[in-house]
């Protein structure tokens, strides 16, 4: 990537820790070497300043683990004693700031410098210290000791004061705080209190005398005693917290990473990480004032993006404690390494699968057990996402990029956790934008099958806790799972449920659906009692997983292979023509495989109880929408069963509606009386049982002529009665009763009289349809009445419209039998009146009944007096006269 | 004729070899390097090449024997470039102009103000004796010239860390020739190449300065100076400089005439154990240099050869031959 190397220190594949060391980087590193690795931050410059000439305060560098204390303190020690390489560095980066107040930074020379890490213990007490690396500490430390009883415990002030004359010092020590909290401060052994004591006397020198010593030391925090004294005298702070301290720890982080990332010229990055920004600026909807600053930030912080420098500082390592500067630096060479190529390392980049992608030196120096147990979620996340799609290289390209670029924006506290799938894109984008709905099939890919990724708002976060439903719908997707074909009975009893309602309990029909290999062994699965031969009087209703492109083809031979009996009682329904099979249309498997685990694991949460309704409450809208047509069998040819027609038709209804309104098209198009009575009429010629006949009707016709559908055995019973009724049959009923109509007898009233009579099952067999003519009688034969057109079936809806047709009177066809019923010799019609005093309504019923007026008695002029009521009693009155009929009406009003 | 400043023949008879050669060289850099405003540049460029001419006739006349001190009093480029690389610990390019004399100093200085360089010295430091390509980039530590191409030098030499390289290609080529490795040395052919092209009579100085002028103030040179300044500092400095010969007055004497001829054919030095010519002052000298023993051409004399003198020629003894101009500067907005 425009060959920016790495330095030295970086480049071998096991990263050493980046912590300078005060004593080896002052000892082993030669001053120009070890300061161009520094970079010049304002702190830095800051304690340069406060230790320059004219200066004179001591020096306190405050700031937590990792921060760059240790470096600083290098950085002072080369500057005391080579200031000549100091000079050269200040001048050098003079140019590069175009900040001409470095070169003009006062450096102090020919002091005698004594640097020391108090954390190596190499000594019991400061003065120990300060007293052997002294050129004249020899001297003093004997007149200390040679005050006999005088000496104090601690050297004193003037002692002190007589040692840095001789030379002047700059006391340099690193790691002041960890040696002080760790002196021990008893009774016996007051050390802590002498060094509290030392380190007084050795900040009033430095303030009083800065021409003598300078004194710098680095604490972690404000809390120790030792701070407090020199606090006491007014130092100068360097805390890191200054209001470039940002900005600077990008750029010293840059600085300290690679040889020459100075010598890429910004061109040179624009155009190569051109694509990401201007990505970047569209996904992120960044108006265009702030463009130019956004590119500014992505030309500064290249060959990292800003936003994973912000996520880095500002939530991963900020959240986590971690040694903030000192561990950015390993985490980002890491990456480097690893991502060097990339034309912009982002987010992405993090690899979750790959533990050289900086990945390992996050977690490490986080050590935080949230993260890692996050990132193993999302490992089994992103195993769950290859599993679960086919061909995880086109379906999910991205996949570790985007996983691992949500894991880290993941990792942070707060309401920011977690990333907009915006960013994610951002993220992801190199040197070629990526397509906005690829992008978008890609991330529902992912989210779907990951059981860890929760959507937040709009924003995705990975948590520990899982998703119930993206681990139901992850779950579901994984075909291993379901080797047992669980899913496959959950499909088809959903299908079961869909048509005719819960299992059992269905009355008219019965809904079967047939399995995968319908076509060959279509019976195998089902227990005995729901093969063919186990099936009762219910319509069967037979559902066909896919539809056939040629339904005669493939439904006559398979009536004729898989059905023994009753083939023409059954009906087939139909998928929508072109839908594939529903047991191999992934979508409803994996709805149906949702519905098995979430009813298995609706025990662990209530969260999956939901999502059981839900799921299942889907694959049933889908399901009751699949089937949208039904079959049944025209003609039969037993010999070439392949040319079988049937009657596909549509039915227009969904779900549990389905069976009726299928039975209700058959009843009232495609099943035709004519042909049923013309059958009747056959079997009473030849003195059939109704058995036979019924078992008859159930079978196809042979010869190629059309089948009669079969209504199920009550319709068909009834309509034989019907024809009984009407005087076309009579039926011996078992040798017991012989059903015939009477001459005084009307349809109604032999239907009436009939309609019980016929039993069922064995019965039948012993119940026969004979020719009316058969039957003796004591009143002699009615010749068979003239017949309506349509028949006289009231009771069935579809003759509804010609029912009220006779009963409006277009009678002449259905004269009735004349009052007073028996005369054979003419049909005059005599009048007889019939009158009655004033009485009850409930009276009024009994005359009638009495004059034997029943339902089929004509009467004419009726009239109905009544010499006194209320208007809302001639309300009701009328109210309830019959429709059809045009009634008279006078009255006389009385007015007030 | 002009004359030198009588203060300083003065201060040249009077002063020490040290602050003779400085007085000389301020003198040569004062005369040749302050902008220039007219329009002729030819004539303006020929203007300054006499003006530096008094010196030049001290040197040959009053003052020859200050050339014997030449090699510890002046600050020599690659000595100066040594040091100075060492000075920074990285960040550094040097760009070398083979052939590039004070004459052409102007534009480079003027250029860089212009373009929001900042200058950090400019000044003029010596060249090798003889003053050509090899002595300079021997004092350098690489053998030859070519040793730096395609970064060929080994790590021996004094500028250590470079990537090195050598070309006489357009700038624009060069721009993209500079990667992003912290520390350049690109050593370039131009003017060398042009001085040898156009030395033939009748084209010379004239022509030469046109072109310097057009090269130059050229947006590719100033890409390739802003590719170097990339988060370096730049040093652009030249090997030698060269003689205007064309202007040059012929030998008068017969005799010297035949000598310089047979001595030198049409060039202005030869090496070998050679005794000087027996005139006083003399018309030639021989120095101990790195290189070895060499005779070379005193001052502004020029001779009548086969095939013509070259009226463009270095490797004499003379100010604009031996002076070059050590030009430090750096581009702020690239730190």
């Amino acid at each position: 990537m425009l060959q920016l190397t790495l330095r030295e220190e970086f480049r071998g594949r096991r990263l050493k820790g980046t912590a300078i060391d005060l004593a080896n980087s002052t000892k082993q590193v030669a001053a120009s070497d070890f300061l161009e690795i520094t970079y010049p931050s304002a702190d830095a410059l800051a304690s340069i300043e406060a230790t320059g000439s004219g200066s004179g305060r001591p020096l306190v560098l405050i700031g937590e683990r990792g921060q760059g204390k240790s470096h600083l303190m290098a950085m002072l020690h080369h500057s005391f004693t080579d200031a000549g390489a100091t000079r050269n560095w200040l001048v050098t980066w003079t140019d590069r700031l175009g900040n001409s107040k470095l070169a003009e930074l006062p450096l102090r020379d020919g002091m005698h410098v004594i640097s020391e890490s108090l954390h190596r213990q190499s000594y019991k007490f400061l003065w120990d210290l300060v007293f052997e690396r002294h050129p004249h500490g020899a001297e003093v430390r004997g007149m200390w000791r040679g005050l006999g009883e005088k000496k104090t415990d601690v050297p004193s002030y003037d002692l002190l004061l007589e040692l840095f004359e001789h030379t002047p010092t700059a006391l340099v020590l690193d790691e002041f705080q960890t040696w002080y909290d760790g002196l021990m401060d008893t009774k016996q052994h007051p050390w802590r209190a002498w060094a509290f004591n030392f380190v007084q006397v050795l900040s009033e020198i430095a303030k009083e005398r800065p021409d003598l010593l300078v004194l710098v030391v680095s604490v972690r925090n404000g809390n120790t005693d030792a701070f407090q004294q020199i606090q006491r005298v007014g130092p100068i702070l360097v805390d890191f917290k200054g209001p470039t301290a940002k900005q600077d720890r990008q750029k010293l982080l840059l600085h300290r990473l690679f040889v020459n990332r100075m010598q890429i010229s910004d061109a040179h990055i624009e155009t190569l990480i051109d694509a990401h920004v201007s990505e970047d600026l569209r996904l992120r909807q960044i108006p265009s004032s702030e463009h130019s600053r956004v590119w500014r930030e992505f030309v500064q912080s290249w060959p990292f993006a800003p936003h994973l420098m912000q996520l880095l500082e500002d939530q991963v390592l900020v959240a986590t404690q971690a040694q903030e500067t000192r561990d950015l630096i390993r985490i980002v060479a890491d990456l480097f390494k690893r991502h060097g190529n990339s034309p912009v390392i982002t987010a992405a980049d993090f690899r979750l699968d790959d533990e050289k992608s900086g990945i390992a030196a996050l977690l490490d120096s986080v050590s935080n057990q949230h993260h890692a147990n996050l990132r193993e979620k999302a490992q089994r996340n992103l195993s769950a996402v290859l599993n679960a799609v086919k061909s995880p290289d086109w379906e999910v390209p991205h996949l570790p990029g985007i996983v691992g670029a949500l894991w880290l924006r993941s990792l942070s506290v707060g309401n920011m956790a977690g990333a907009e799938p915006a960013m994610l894109q951002v993220d992801i984008t190199r040197d070629r934008p990526i397509d906005d709905n690829a992008f978008q099939a890609e991330l529902t890919t992912i989210v779907e099958n990951s059981f860890n990724i929760h959507q937040d708002g709009s924003r995705l976060v990975f948590r520990e806790e899982e998703n119930p439903q993206a681990r139901l719908i992850a779950s579901a997707r994984n075909d291993k799972l379901f080797d047992d074909g669980s899913d496959i009975d959950q499909l088809a009893k959903e299908v079961r449920y869909v048509i005719s309602g819960q299992e059992g309990v269905s009355k008219a029909f019965r809904v079967v659906v047939l399995p995968e290999n319908w076509s060959f062994a279509p019976w195998d699965a089902f227990e005995h009692g729901d093969k063919p031969g186990g099936w009762d009087e219910r319509l069967p209703l037979l559902v066909l997983p896919v539809s056939p492109d040629e339904t005669g083809s493939a439904l006559g031979p398979w009536l004729r292979d898989h059905l023994q009996t009753r083939r023409n009682a059954v009906r087939f329904l139909l998928p929508q023509a072109g839908s594939t099979n529903i047991y191999q249309d992934r979508d409803l498997l994996v709805l149906a495989r949702a519905v098995v685990l979430a009813e298995q694991w609706k025990t662990q949460s209530p969260e999956y109880r939901k999502l059981f309704v839900k799921y299942e409450r889907e694959l049933r809208d889908i399901l009751s929408k699949r089937f949208d047509r039904f079959a049944i069998l025209d003609t039969w040819n037993y010999q070439e069963p392949a040319r079988c027609t049937f009657h596909v038709e549509s039915h227009r209804e969904q779900g549990a509606q389905i069976p009726a309104v299928i039975d209700k098209h058959i009843r009232t198009n495609l099943f035709i009386p004519e042909d049923f009575e013309a059958l009747v009429r056959v079997a009473s010629g030849n003195n059939d049982s109704i058995g036979k006949l019924l078992r008859e009707l159930q079978e196809p016709r042979p010869g190629g002529e059309p089948c009669i559908p079969w209504l199920g055995e009550t319709l068909m019973k009834e309509r034989i009665i019907r024809l009984c009724a009407q005087g076309e049959i009579a039926i011996n009923v078992r040798g017991m009763e012989h059903l015939q109509i009477r001459a005084d007898e009307s349809e109604e009233t032999a239907w009436m009289r009939m309609r019980a009579k016929l039993g069922t099952g064995k019965h039948l067999d012993e119940t026969y349809v004979l020719r009316p003519q058969a039957m003796p009688h004591a009143e002699g034969m009615s010749e068979p009445l003239p017949r309506s057109e349509g028949g006289a079936c009231e009771d069935s809806p579809e003759y509804g419209e010609q029912t009220t047709e006779n009963e409006n009177g277009a009678a002449g066809k259905m004269s009735p039998t004349p009052v007073g019923s028996g005369s054979i010799f003419g049909d005059d019609t005599e009048l007889v009146p019939h009158v009655s005093g004033v009485t009850s309504a409930l009276n009024l019923l009994g005359k009638v009944e009495s004059w034997g007026i029943n339902t089929g008695t004509q009467v004419q002029d009726m009239a109905l007096r009544v010499s006194s009521l209320t208007g809302a009693q001639l309300n009701q009155l009328l109210r309830v006269l019959p429709d059809g009929i045009a009634y008279e009406l006078s009255l006389n009003k009385e007015e007030k | 004729m002009t004359t030198l400043p009588l203060d300083l023949l003065r201060k040249l008879q009077a002063d020490t070899p040290d602050e003779a050669w400085r007085e000389l060289f301020a003198f040569a850099w004062e005369t040749c390097c302050r902008e220039i405003t007219s329009t002729g540049v030819a004539g303006e460029v020929s203007r300054r090449d006499r003006a530096v001419a008094p010196a030049d006739l001290f040197l040959a006349t009053a003052g020859w024997d200050l050339w014997s001190s030449y090699y510890h009093s002046v600050s020599r480029t690659a000595d100066r470039l040594a040091a100075w690389w060492g000075s920074i610990s990285s960040g550094r390019a040097v760009l070398i102009l083979d052939g590039l004399s004070l004459r052409e100093a102007p534009w480079l200085i003027c250029g860089a103000t212009e373009r929001g360089y900042v200058v950090h010295s400019a000044e003029a430091t010596g060249a090798e004796l003889p003053a050509d390509t090899n002595p300079f980039a021997r004092a350098l530590g690489f053998g030859q010239r070519s040793a730096l191409e395609n970064n060929g030098a080994s790590n021996a030499h004094r500028l250590p860390g470079a990537r090195t390289d050598s070309v006489d290609l357009p700038w624009r080529e060069c721009v993209d020739l500079v990667d992003a490795s912290p520390d350049w040395v690109l050593w370039h052919h131009w003017p060398d190449e042009r001085i040898h092209d156009l030395s033939s009579p009748g084209r010379g100085l004239a022509v030469l300065a046109k072109e310097a002028a057009a090269q130059l103030t050229d947006n590719d040179f100033w890409a390739l100076i802003e590719r170097l300044t990339t988060g370096r500092r730049l040093v652009i400095t030249g090997d030698h400089g060269y003689a205007a010969t064309g202007l040059f007055p012929d030998a008068s004497d017969h005799k010297q005439t035949q000598h310089l001829k047979s001595r030198f054919r049409s060039g202005r030095s030869a090496s070998g154990e050679l005794s000087p010519g027996d005139w006083v002052p003399p018309i030639d000298v021989v120095l101990d240099t790195p290189s070895g023993s060499h005779a070379f051409a005193l001052g502004r004399r020029k001779w009548k050869s086969q095939g013509g003198y070259p009226t463009l020629a270095h490797g004499g003894l003379s100010l604009l031959e031996v002076v070059v101009p050590f030009i430090e500067l750096s581009r702020p907005s690239g730190g």
